[in-house]
């Protein structure tokens, strides 16, 4: 028996959470399902690069089924996927993406709000996804903070609020506009990952590169609908189960190896690259309001246990290995 | 039904307050889009004068989009401003009224079904986003409600839908086919029968996903060509197709609701009101005429010349707006006078009108530049710079054939003397004077882009109010003027937005097919290279302009071709410069030419019928085929200064 099922991705499958759907779930789902001696098989269909539907829909085409299986940007749903933003609230914690996913897929397994946020969508997360440790990319040379007093940043979202107390001014864009913005002159600086700036040539006109390590962020990941979901014979929820976790392990491992390539790329190509010093890092992140303690009291406000995910995220990261640059859940 | 009097029966109570409630929305979004712009100056002045740039303005402006076009979708439908080919439409309505107006209310009965649909699958949407309080932003930075702008977009599609319900019941009884109605409202309903039975069929036929792709094509080119709106025919063939693709109507209705919300919700597409506004008010103060007919003092000694002119102007004015539809309103009202009272003839005069508009969108700024740029991924600002020269070279070429045409082709031209300077002659005072309000709103635009105070998106909105300054500072603009230009604008604005929603339905219809990624697999494989490609693709945009809007062929066509050229090694700021150029011939092919229409409305002279524009194009269009051409030819020519 065969399953029509649509795979979809709202941008290009050159991005690492979308690049692996098309290169590891699709092919090793039949590949997988026929070594196991199943009679079932999946045809595929496969629309990446924003052309079923755009990023800011991303959860949305899950949920109503536009695409079956699709990576979902839950950085974007502020308002109706908070708890999976927690790490945009806490910087500082962790650079190490691989550990960041492994610790995200055993928590949605052990605290059942996890989960329920995304059937409350109508959909399963299947595999977490995430992006390399932000650094900050500048037109000008940055030795201290505060050099950074009145420049004009590009942070969008929830990365805002990491400037807050540099003195620099937070701009609104995203990674297609930056280049522009930074070329003109509309903004000084970016916050940003290097493995999506390399691709768009940011470097080109920010060419000052001070690695911060602001930390990795879990930024979504693989879903599938729901009623796609329960209408599937269990040996293929198992294998997509099964999938969603070699889907994270290989994301991770592709936007880690992206990153050391970029890193090295960049100043062949004339970057200067500098790490932040110790002082002035600790300066920096001293200098951070409570954003995690705001962040609670807010969708806390609404109804969603963001102080117990704090506590057993931070938990989590501490059981691991992991000392947190600060420790937003003991607020001070 | 009334058999004595052909006069359709007066409205009632109810229909006049439901007029007067369409009315009123209309001005709501009128008045929102007008607000818009000055939000958009707030930020580039905070930003730049204070370090406090406005953070949500970007998301506010995006969701107002949406918010605006189904504010004055009513209003649209209302006044039969939805685009549509009417060609064929004319010609059944001369010879057979009954079948033709048969036509006209079946298309109403559609329009009615797919606004419907998107209410459908918009409420339940809504009353979830009330419910839970949801915003967009970042608490503790800034966040907006999102339930109030879901309510617009519920009940603009309502009111839309109820009024097409109403042209549906009331057009059937027309002055033209005298108590014919019942005939007409049952041949409606035939039709419409025969859509949904044969969608039935499709469905109960188990139709592979490609077949389906392609009936799609031909029904909407089918729909389309018989006079029903460009967008609702898009709407409801992708949501056929999605149902049928998806074996689930629920699905298909919330595609249709999630397409209708959030297509046009995003900061680029602020700039087709923005340059649309900005283009009135050079229209309205005057500023265009002043400089044109400076212009024409320079040239106007050569035979030909003011044609020259008509070309050197529409390329000055291409630099500080980004539509062609802009430019084509204009030089109507400007160029089209001047020339026929100096003996050229009307057809030339308007042909050449239309065909100049073209630079309009290839010179930067440009509005389809940026709409490749977004789908592409590529730097907008290099597809900008990549423009000009092409841009310059076009510009060349029509005035190169205006003067062989005048010399060549008097008949076309029309029996134009070399002298036509009339007595004042030019002093450079004089000149300097009539051109600079023009140089000083492109040194604005151009200067506030590359000098690093506003993004191209932004340019818009500073264009705009600098040229509702200079028209206030000309004294030319008055309060019913402003309306009427405000007015105007949110008209445009609503067309093409509902225009580019249905597009992108149907692409992502198209999308599931399968269809674009087999043809693109299948161009790749063909080994046809990279030449044989572009042959191929020419042919294809000249095909689709006939009948499609520029945007809409982006959108459907560039997911097919981008990975094609990637792979076949070409350029992509390159490859957008041909495909904005070759894309524009359709503005001026028939049946669908948006240049030709803009400049038949606006010149509003029965004299000159939409046949004559297209003829008197048509030399301009062979002439931009060629310039397009040579730029597929040589790369270099568009990638010289990057
Ligand atoms: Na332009
Ligand atoms: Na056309």
């Amino acid at each position: 028996e065969s399953f029509r099922l649509t795979a979809g991705g709202p941008q290009s499958a050159s991005l690492p959470w979308i690049g692996v759907i098309q290169t590891l779930v699709i092919p090793e789902s039949n590949r997988r399902l026929a070594a196991a001696g199943s009679e079932h098989e999946i045809v595929w269909r496969e629309a990446f690069g924003g052309s079923l539907y755009k990023w800011q829909n991303s959860l949305e085409a899950v949920e109503i089924g536009l695409t079956d299986i699709g990576w979902v940007g839950a950085l974007w749903e502020t308002s109706k996927m908070p708890l999976q933003n927690v790490t945009y609230y806490t910087p500082f914690v962790t650079d190490d993406l691989l550990l960041l996913l492994d610790l995200f897929n055993d928590l949605h397994e052990s605290m059942p709000a996890l989960a329920q946020a995304w059937h409350e969508q109508n959909q399963i997360l299947l595999g977490a996804s995430g992006v390399d440790t932000y650094h900050l990319m500048t037109t000008f040379p940055v030795t201290t903070i505060d050099d950074l007093e009145g420049r004009k940043i590009l942070a969008p979202g929830p990365s805002a609020t990491w400037l807050e107390g540099t003195g620099a001014v937070a701009v609104n864009g995203g990674l297609s506009t930056y280049y522009t913005q930074l070329s003109t002159g509309v903004a000084d600086g970016v916050l940003t990952i290097l493995s999506g700036a390399y691709p768009y040539r940011i470097h080109e006109v920010a060419p000052y590169i001070t690695l911060v390590g602001i930390g990795a962020q879990f930024n979504g990941g693989l879903a599938i609908n729901k009623e796609t979901w329960e209408r599937l014979p269990p040996d293929v929820q198992a294998t997509f189960a099964e999938l969603g976790r070699d889907y994270s392990r290989t994301m991770g491992e592709t936007v880690v190896a992206r990153y050391e390539q970029a890193l090295a790329a960049v100043q062949e190509e004339g970057a200067t690259v500098v790490t932040l010093a110790d002082d002035e890092k600790r300066r920096w992140i001293n200098g951070l309001p409570d954003i995690a303690g705001r962040w609670v009291a807010a969708a806390e406000r609404r109804g969603h246990p963001a102080g117990e995910l704090l506590r057993a995220y931070m938990a989590a990261v501490r059981e691991r290995g992991v000392e947190p640059l600060r420790d937003w859940d003991r607020a001070e | 039904m009334d058999r004595t009097t052909p006069t359709p029966a007066p409205q009632t109570r109810v229909e006049d307050v439901f007029a007067a409630l369409i009315r009123w929305m209309n001005g709501a979004g009128v008045a929102w889009i007008f607000a818009l712009m000055f939000l958009i100056c707030a930020d580039i002045a905070g930003r730049t004068l204070f370090a406090r740039p406005i953070q949500a303005v970007p998301e506010i402006v995006a969701f107002s989009l949406v918010g605006c076009v189904f504010l004055q979708l009513a209003y649209a439908v209302q006044t039969h401003r939805l685009t549509h080919a009417d060609v064929l439409l004319d010609y059944i309505r001369q010879r057979r009224p009954v079948a033709g107006l048969a036509l006209q209310v079946a298309a109403a009965g559609m329009g009615c079904f797919v606004l419907s649909v998107i209410a459908i699958g918009a409420a339940p949407d809504f009353w979830r986003a009330f419910r839970t309080s949801e915003f967009t932003g970042v608490e503790g930075i800034y966040t907006l409600p999102i339930a109030p702008i879901k309510f617009v977009v519920v009940l603009g599609a309502v009111i839309a839908a109820v009024e097409s319900l109403r042209q549906f019941l009331r057009r059937s009884a027309s002055p033209a086919v005298p108590g014919q109605s019942a005939r007409v409202l049952l041949a409606a309903i035939v039709l419409l029968g025969l859509l949904s039975l044969a969608t039935a069929l499709m469905q109960a036929a188990e139709l592979g996903d490609q077949v389906i792709g392609v009936l799609t094509i031909v029904t909407v080119l089918v729909l389309i060509a018989f006079g029903v709106p460009i967008a609702v025919a898009l709407l409801l063939i992708g949501y056929a197709g999605l149902a049928l693709l998806k074996r689930d109507f629920g699905i298909a209705t919330d595609t249709l609701s999630l397409a209708a919300q959030g297509t046009v919700a995003e900061y680029v597409f602020a700039t087709v009101p923005l340059f649309v506004l900005m283009g009135l008010f050079v229209s309205v103060s005057e500023i265009g005429r002043d400089s044109f007919r400076a212009a024409q003092q320079v040239f106007g000694r050569i035979r030909g010349g003011l044609g020259v002119a008509t070309v050197a102007a529409n390329a000055v004015f291409a630099a500080i707006t980004g539509i062609s539809i802009a430019s084509a309103a204009i030089f109507a009202k400007i160029a089209v006078p001047e020339m026929v009272a100096r003996g050229y003839t009307a057809r030339f005069a308007v042909g050449l009108t239309a065909g100049s508009s073209v630079l309009g969108m290839l010179i930067p700024p440009s509005l389809l530049l940026i709409i490749y740029g977004v789908i592409a991924e590529v730097s907008i600002g290099a597809l900008f710079i990549a423009a000009i020269l092409p841009g310059i070279i076009l510009a060349a070429a029509l005035a190169i054939g205006v003067l062989l045409m005048a010399w060549l082709w008097p008949e076309f031209v029309g029996e134009i003397s070399a002298d036509a300077g009339d007595g004042d002659s030019a002093t450079v005072r004089g000149f300097l004077w009539a051109v600079f309000p023009v140089l000083l709103l492109i040194l604005l635009v151009l200067g506030g882009i590359y000098g690093g105070i506003f993004t191209p998106t932004e340019a818009g909105a500073a264009g705009a109010l600098a040229a509702m300054c200079l028209a206030l500072i000309k004294r030319r603009l008055s309060w019913p003027g402003l309306w009427d230009v405000i007015r105007e604008t949110g008209q445009v604005t609503v067309t093409i937005l509902f225009l580019i929603i249905s597009a992108s339905t149907f692409s992502r219809m198209l999308t599931l097919t399968g269809l674009p990624a087999d043809m693109a697999g299948y161009l790749g494989g063909s080994g046809l290279g990279l030449a044989g490609f572009l042959a191929g693709y020419l042919l294809l945009l000249i095909v689709l302009g006939t009948v499609l809007d520029s945007t809409s062929i982006l959108l459907i066509l560039l997911p097919l071709a981008l990975p094609v050229v990637g792979e076949l090694g070409g350029n992509l700021i390159w490859f957008g410069i041909v495909t904005v150029i070759g894309v524009e011939i359709g503005l001026l092919t028939p049946p669908l030419g948006l240049s030709v229409y803009v400049i038949k409305s606006t010149l509003d002279d029965d004299t000159i019928s939409l046949g004559a524009i297209f003829s008197g194009a048509f030399p301009f269009v062979l002439i931009t085929l060629a310039v397009t051409v040579l730029l597929m030819a040589f790369p270099s020519l568009s990638l010289i200064f990057l």
